[in-house]
């Protein structure tokens, strides 16, 4: 099993298909192409985005449905493109992984962006940061303190 | 800000190398043209605001990472 160097975590090993690629890179990021998805438990139900060609970039997300269950999917048709699900919305969980990136909020609080969700195709890897055209969800979603106290699921 | 009445086809000039452009107008959406020197990234306002909050991402405080684990209670099944 591979294994990669974290920022927060050490040396970490990982399933080849945990191994992501974001064609365009992230916004404010678009050199960065190459991310592995980690779930470490420590942090569970968080998870890591982490660089696999700079050890110290890594971004803790928040899968979708466990923040917002009823959240609606809004990719734009580039996005899809990119994603390789053409002009359809894809189902979350089977056919696509929703997450939200998780920044610093006010005090020890956590905001996650809702305004443009991590998406991943499940079946190849591709992914996409899809930011909406609309203003429906927040870039800065508070994130309840309880969620991160509640059982795994 | 300032605000300036524009009509479809008209446009407006940010210095002397960016141009806006006001191409469409239907209902409550404006199709706008921008003209702007390849060194001047246009985005829509979302993905900038995206691309903020990832920079503030990526440098999350050293702590924060340990005050997030004392946050967490994950109380995991019996067995």
């Amino acid at each position: 099993m591979p294994s990669i160097q974290t920022r927060d975590f050490g040396e970490v090993p990982y399933e080849p298909s945990a191994e992501l690629v974001f064609p365009c890179g992230i916004p404010g990021f678009e050199n960065q192409r190459r991310f592995v998805l980690l779930t470490p438990e420590q942090i569970a139900p968080l998870v890591l985005l982490q660089s696999k060609d700079i050890a110290a970039l890594a971004f803790l997300a928040i899968p979708v449905p466990i923040l917002d269950p009823a959240y609606q999917s809004g990719i734009g048709s580039e996005d899809l493109h990119l994603l390789g699900f053409e002009e359809r919305q894809p189902r979350p969980g089977e056919e696509a992984v929703f997450l939200a990136i998780l920044a610093p909020g006010d005090g020890a609080a956590l905001t996650a962006n809702l305004l443009a969700p991590v998406v991943i195709n499940a079946r190849t890897g591709a992914a996409v940061q899809a930011v909406r055209h609309d203003r429906r969800y927040s870039h800065r979603s508070p994130v309840p303190r309880e969620l991160l106290e509640q059982p795994c699921l | 800000m300032l605000v300036i009445r524009r009509r479809s086809g008209e446009s407006v000039w940010i210095g002397d190398k960016v141009e806006v452009e006001i191409l469409e107008i239907e209902g409550s959406q404006v199709k706008i043209g921008i003209r702007a020197p390849r060194e001047i990234a246009v985005v829509r306002s979302e993905i900038h605001l995206t691309a903020e909050e990832n920079r503030a991402a990526s440098t999350l405080p050293q702590n924060a990472m340990d005050d997030l684990l004392r946050q967490i209670r994950t109380i995991r099944p019996r067995p």
